[in-house]
């Protein structure tokens, strides 16, 4: 369970009366299990598209519909992850991760199977009592990832999950979702604009032009994983989605 | 200093201490939730209801900018009806629990602002309803600045209760004026302005330590210093 469709969806801002197309006709099809990348510059639309699967924002035309039910708000079937993390300060790890549950009425027992289930996965079975300022941010960022995770979503929508982490442990979180990812076999929606985040973790890269949104190409990342930077076809997909990234660059 | 004196101060402070408490207790009852009313009927927050913010808000900026002095006359047919009659500290804790509550609103209104939209989105997104997200998010992640409120709130009513000698209310200010000003004993003045030092010192340490301790972003170094 988890197929998310886009059909025609378009986005127009208010910007003071004058509109702004910020996406523009976005058809896309996701299908159950997929891990599908959002690539492109920033103010390509990509975060407008992702708030509006979260059910954040409405799209001015066209529908999003998640196992054929319509996008409303929203809601545990589509949790989402942050650049920033978003932990609940107060909260412990434990409790963090068991706030959806919570939310869903899920009995005290079962959650504390399903929140141990998760922090084992994201290997921080060792943190449950500790409070989110006494973790690093690759931590909190796996925090963060159980914590969507433990309500069971259709799909998992991350908007730039490890552009504030450092190099070592971007590339160390990369190797996390990759093996999680193969574990729990949800959709993932991701949207970063680094072309190599994309070719490591998705199977399929939306390439996204600017002004407006538009899908300019999807590109299948037919590799196997884990995926290996030296490998020459790695190489060429790189070439290829740099080449389709650079038109959209503005002119320096 | 004699036997007569600390009777008058012991007296003052005890009324003092009654409508501050009583007002604040109820200011905090009922400005809180407003301030979490006046917060989530904006425009675009997770209840919104523009129409109705706008009366909310324009009530309480009406009490807010009417002056204690006159707030607490005018309203004297009110406390009648509520205490039985308009003179007395209980009288007196009507219009202070008044003047408070939108005060207290506009104050937990502030601190529940400042809570990361993050987290409430977060919250939504693990399908919250805007119930669960007053009281599981946003209330906990504001209470250290909802406490510093009722501390300001709190120091403030010791300041307006003084006024409160008009009514008959008692209590430390009516004390220093009617000994201190009126009847020229300095040595009253004095006693009354130490007492309410202390007073708003003691209100203010212990405002500031339970603030702290709520705070769970402090590191621990922080926290054992506290």
């Amino acid at each position: 369970m988890g197929h998310l469709s886009l059909s025609a969806v378009s986005k127009i801002y208010d910007d003071h009366g004058a509109p702004v197309t910020a996406l523009s006709g976005i058809t896309l099809d996701i299908a159950d299990g997929e891990f599908c990348a959002i690539l492109g510059h920033s103010g390509c639309g990509k975060t407008s598209l992702l708030n509006m699967v979260a059910g954040f924002e409405s799209p001015t035309s066209g529908s999003i519909t998640v196992d054929r039910q319509a996008v409303t708000g929203p809601g545990w079937e589509r949790t989402i992850i942050f650049q920033d993390y978003a932990l609940f300060p107060w909260a412990n790890i434990r409790d963090n991760v068991a706030f959806g549950l919570e939310m869903k009425g899920v009995p005290p027992a079962e959650r504390r199977r399903i929140v141990d289930h998760h922090l084992s996965l994201v290997g921080l079975a060792a943190f449950a009592e500790r409070y989110p300022h006494q973790l690093s941010g690759g931590m909190k960022q796996r925090v963060a990832i159980a914590r969507a995770l433990a309500v069971q979503p259709r799909v998992l929508l991350m908007d730039e999950p490890f552009a504030a982490l450092d190099d070592q442990t971007r590339r160390a979180m990369q190797g996390e979702l990759t093996r999680i990812w193969q574990q729990e076999k949800k959709t993932v929606v991701l949207v970063t604009h680094s072309i190599d985040e994309a070719i490591l973790l998705a199977d399929t890269v939306v390439v996204l032009s600017r002004h407006p949104g538009r899908i300019k190409r999807i590109v299948p990342i037919g590799l196997d994983r884990p995926r290996d930077e030296d490998d020459p076809a790695y190489a060429v997909l790189r070439k290829e989605l740099r080449a389709l990234i650079h038109d959209e660059a503005d002119p320096i | 200093m004699s036997q007569r004196l600390i009777g008058l101060l012991l007296d003052a402070l005890w009324e003092t201490l009654a409508m501050v408490g009583v007002s604040c207790f109820l200011a905090a009852l009922v400005g809180i939730p407003l301030g979490v009313v006046l917060l989530v009927t904006q425009r675009g927050h997770i209840a919104e209801s523009p129409l109705f913010n706008r009366v909310v808000g324009a009530l309480v900026n009406a009490t807010r900018s009417t002056p204690f002095i006159i707030l607490m006359v005018a309203i004297i047919p009110l406390t009648r009806l509520i205490v039985g009659t308009s003179i007395g500290t209980w009288a007196a804790a009507v219009p202070l629990t008044l003047a408070a509550i939108p005060f207290v609103a506009r104050l937990a209104e502030a601190s529940l602002r400042e809570v990361d939209p993050g987290l409430i989105e977060a919250a939504q997104a693990m399908g919250a309803t805007p119930r669960q997200i007053v009281a599981k998010v946003l209330i906990p992640e504001a209470l250290p600045g909802i406490v510093a409120g009722m501390t300001i709130t709190v120091v403030s009513l010791i300041g307006y209760s003084a006024m409160a000698g008009a009514v008959g209310g008692g209590g430390l200010g009516d004390l220093g004026i009617r000994y201190g000003y009126q009847r020229f004993e300095g040595e009253v003045m004095a006693a009354v302005v130490v007492v309410l030092i202390v007073l708003v010192s003691l209100v203010q340490w212990a405002g500031d330590r339970l603030a702290r301790q709520l705070n769970k972003r402090l590191t621990a170094k922080q926290a054992a210093a506290i």
